[in-house]
């Protein structure tokens, strides 16, 4: 769920309004290397942020000199100048986290094509789910003829009621079954430390109103949506939806090829989200705020020791 | 300075609060007496019964202010009826004295089946502290009422006929002695008596009818009256003038004039006048109840002092509910500038002696719950060591599906509005961590920034709900990897300030349910809600706000009065029925 505050700072009263920001399609899927913004890039979640106060612009590196680098081994010997040069201009390492390609050849770092590939493919997942989504995304092709696009709704519609002739059923605000959170034993530690209520003051209480406290409850966050949990029974739906979120088609899980494609577009969701050339330079200019432009203050890379 | 000083949590309150308090007090008779039991005293020799009474109603309001850190200024509406019986003047048989008394009241804690009560006590009240602004009924001094004595002591007199050999001198007063003979003269004239001041000093002038006999003086037989004045002396609840001292002054000497002329009149007044003078004294001392303005004054004060010293009344009783556990004394604290009436809890540092007035923060808001800084670093310290144990060593290990990543060190700093670019205060985030990437030797990275504690409150006539959030500094949090962040993060610290606030409320007496649904909404009272036998509260928080002192939670106060009232009653067809 994309959440930001547009509003301004609460004063004293601490309340703070806040809107949902749109959902928005994931940018996280582009060919390795693609850079042109992409159609849907105005109305991506980033264009529609403000930069918060405090996120000023970073300023680009003086690299006079521009290192090409063509394989992995001149990677690991140049090291020692990337290392170098992020040292030389701290403050726009946090520009990695955006896109790593990106941010080398801010630093006058320029990568082949293929090394693109690999370096932005490498940190897009770690290992294990990215043998996961490659495995999906074969099984699918083969399945469906065609490259699967599980993060676009329309493409996902068109799997669930059209190719596999699934019939829509009302959804209707219900979400699907989350796991737990990754401290779900810290919670529940913290839950049982809390003290111990009693009736301190009998039970003779006139004022009618009593006063309850709750804690927000946990953000829907896609990574934990509970891929083997069972789908609960749903009154079948008059009208077949155009589009399908990820969360909408795990309704529709216990077709397996949807499961697969559900899968794949969770993963490809909880892949490390690089942005675009177009995105890239918003951040650097601090025309659009992210977790890590807002969090991150620096990223200090080694160079590659020696065997 | 701070807002819970040498303390771990403080609750604030409004003067308004305060004062419906103290008036629900005031309805409670068990607390304040609003009549109590006759008290015997002596005016001027004279038994009297002084009834004292307490009011409080819209004619005659009680109101409080605060006057310094330990004292309430009490405007206290006294009536007091002082009735003498045997008062020479019948009219003054019964004053009434009243007044809106101002007495200080301190701020003080009382243990109670044992736990301790913070409220006002009087214990140490005096007569000079009380103050007398204005009074009402005290009673005019005028010549009437002497008249009235003088024509009591006519009657007791033991005799009107005075004899100096042949010579009579008889006095009169009306008809109240028919036997003298000869009888009073026509129209029989009354003693009769006025004021006069002279040289600054009030005297009653007194006219007394007389006839004179002198044979001797060529047969002298005439009426006439005879005019005296005596010095009226005030003081020490009396008036008293003493009819046998003749003034010094010439022109106040005694003097005798007859109805008819005559050649012997100057040679009769010269001889009789000592004849008078001397039986004058005979009238005695007239002397009553009586209260000038410095003596009501006295009077209210002592009486108020006396009235008020063993009374107290509660205005914060919390208690444990559990005789295994003691809730700490509650320790009262008034903030005169902003009229708030802090209540400090859990003392920290220190003693008695060391406490010290915290600041304001309930603003204007009708209370507020402030929880130290100190227990929030200890909070977040004692999370942060059970969270990341590996912090203290070579750092904590992170694992999850996205990545991993050790955690080299974390530090949460609650810090105030208008820090860190931030315009609202904030928890500042501060950190190292080792980020583990494939190929490449795993790089480091510094992190920062706010996260947000909010209270976001839902009020209606029969509920209030609260929804305690902690939020990220404004970003996108929709991508995965900060998604991973703040799922680490966020859950952790609302559970953490949950904890906190729940303690805070537990520790200053409030009330929580022993159930609660879901793990989660949990019904609860923050503040203790019972003053003691005087109302009922119900608090309302509304807002969670950081600074570097710590967390404040303001809120809403409902007060009503402890018991049944009337209302009650009719609304549960409970009236008495005739």
């Amino acid at each position: 769920m994309a959440k930001k505050d547009t509003q301004p700072a609460a004063g004293k009263s601490g309340k703070k309004k806040s809107v949902k920001a749109t959902e928005t399609k994931p940018k996280n899927d582009e060919k390795p290397g693609s850079y042109d913004p992409p159609a849907q890039a105005k109305t991506s979640p980033l264009n529609s942020l403000t930069g918060a106060s405090r996120v000023v612009p970073v300023l680009r590196p003086n690299t006079a000199e521009i290192i090409t680098i063509t394989s992995h081994r001149e990677l690991a010997v140049r090291s020692k100048d990337i290392e170098a040069r992020v040292a030389e201009s701290p403050e726009f390492s946090v520009m990695f986290l955006a896109n790593p390609v990106l941010a080398l050849e801010a630093y006058g770092i320029k990568l082949s094509r293929e090394l693109q590939h690999h370096v932005l493919s490498s940190l897009r997942h770690p290992p294990v789910l990215r043998k996961r989504r490659e495995a999906l995304e074969a099984r699918l092709e083969e399945e469906l003829g065609e490259t699967a696009q599980p993060t676009t709704p329309e493409w996902m519609a068109n799997l669930v009621f059209e190719i596999r002739k699934m019939e829509p059923r009302q959804i209707g605000k219900r979400e699907p079954a989350y796991r737990a959170p990754l401290n779900a034993a810290s919670i529940e530690r913290l839950q049982k430390a809390r003290p111990k209520g009693a009736s301190r003051y009998g039970s003779d209480k006139r004022l009618p109103v009593r006063f309850t406290l709750q804690l927000e409850k946990p953000r829907s966050a896609i990574r934990r949506m509970d891929l083997d949990a069972d789908v609960p029974a749903l009154k079948k739906a008059t009208r077949k939806p155009a589009r399908l979120s990820v969360e909408e088609a795990w309704f529709y899980k216990d077709d397996p090829i949807v499961r697969d494609a559900v899968e794949l577009g969770q993963i490809m969701q909880r892949g490390f989200p690089f942005r675009t050339p177009a995105e890239f330079r918003k951040l650097e200019a601090a025309e659009t705020v992210d977790g890590f432009r807002r969090f991150i203050r620096n990223v200090r890379v080694k160079q590659v020791k020696a065997r | 300075m701070s807002n819970t000083s040498n303390f771990d949590y403080c609750v604030q309150f409004g003067i308004e609060a305060i004062r419906e308090i103290f008036h629900l007090a005031l309805k409670n008779e068990d607390i304040f007496p609003h009549n109590l039991p006759p008290i015997l005293r002596d005016f001027g020799g004279h038994a009297a019964t002084v009834q004292v009474r307490l009011l409080d109603d819209a004619d005659d309001p009680a109101d409080l202010s605060f006057q310094d850190e330990k004292h309430i200024l009490f405007d206290l509406p006294i009536e007091i009826q002082i009735e003498t019986p045997d008062a020479p003047d019948p009219e003054l048989s019964q004053v009434t004295l009243k007044s809106t008394v101002q007495a200080p009241g301190r701020v003080a804690s009382w243990p109670v089946d044992g736990e301790d009560q913070l409220g006002v006590e009087f214990s140490g009240i005096s007569a000079s502290d009380v103050q007398v602004p204005a009074l009402t009924g005290l009673p005019a001094l005028d010549a009437g009422r002497f008249e009235a004595a003088l024509h009591t002591a006519y009657v007791n007199l033991p005799t009107r006929v005075f004899a100096l050999g042949p010579n009579v001198l008889t006095i009169y007063d009306g008809t109240r002695d028919p036997a003298l003979l000869p009888p009073n003269a026509p129209g029989d004239p009354e003693i009769s008596a006025t004021l006069e001041t002279h040289d600054g000093t009030q005297y009653l002038r007194v006219s007394l009818p007389l006839h004179a006999s002198v044979p001797s003086a060529f047969g002298f037989d005439a009426y006439g009256t005879a005019t005296f004045w005596r010095e009226v002396q005030q003081g020490e609840g009396t008036v008293r003038v003493l009819i046998g001292t003749e003034p010094d002054e010439e022109t106040l000497a005694t003097q005798i004039d007859f109805d008819t002329s005559s050649l012997a009149e100057g040679a009769v007044v010269a001889q009789l006048t000592p004849l008078l003078v001397g039986r004058l004294g005979d009238f005695g001392t007239i002397e009553e109840p009586w209260f000038d303005q410095a003596a009501a004054v006295s009077l209210l004060q002592a009486e108020t002092a006396a009235y008020l010293q063993p009374l107290r009344f509660p205005m914060y009783t919390p208690s444990s509910g559990d005789d295994t556990v003691t809730l700490a004394t509650p320790v009262g604290f008034l903030l005169v500038a902003t009229e708030t009436f802090a209540i400090l809890m859990n003392r920290r540092t220190g003693t008695e002696a060391d406490d010290t007035i915290p600041d304001d923060f309930r603003d204007s808001e009708d209370l507020a719950l402030a929880l130290s800084r100190t227990v929030l670093d200890e909070t977040i310290a004692q999370a942060i060591a059970d969270e990341f144990p590996g912090l203290s060593d070579s750092g904590e290990r992170i694992e999850t599906d996205e990545g991993d990543a050790t955690l080299q060190s974390l530090s949460v700093t609650p810090s105030d509005p208008g820090t860190h670019d931030e315009s609202e205060g904030h928890l500042w985030i501060n950190g190292e961590a080792e980020v583990h990437i494939d190929c490449w030797p795993d790089p480091d990275i510094s992190f920062d920034g706010p996260i947000f504690l909010r209270l976001e409150t839902v009020e209606t006539d029969t509920e209030c709900s609260a929804t305690f959030k902690a939020e990220m500094g404004d970003f996108d949090a929709g991508q995965s990897c900060c998604d991973v962040f703040v799922d680490l993060i966020i859950p952790i610290v609302g559970w953490i300030m949950l904890g906190v606030i729940e303690n805070m409320i537990d520790k200053v007496g409030g009330e929580l349910a022993e159930d609660f649904a879901d793990a989660q909404e949990r019904q609860m009272q923050p503040i203790p809600n019972f003053v003691v036998g005087v109302a009922e509260l119900q608090a309302c928080l509304e807002a969670c706000l950081t600074s570097s002192q710590g967390l404040v939670l303001p809120g809403k106060l409902r007060i009503r009065r402890e018991g049944l009232s009337f209302e009650d009653l009719e609304a549960g067809g409970r009236l008495p029925r005739p």
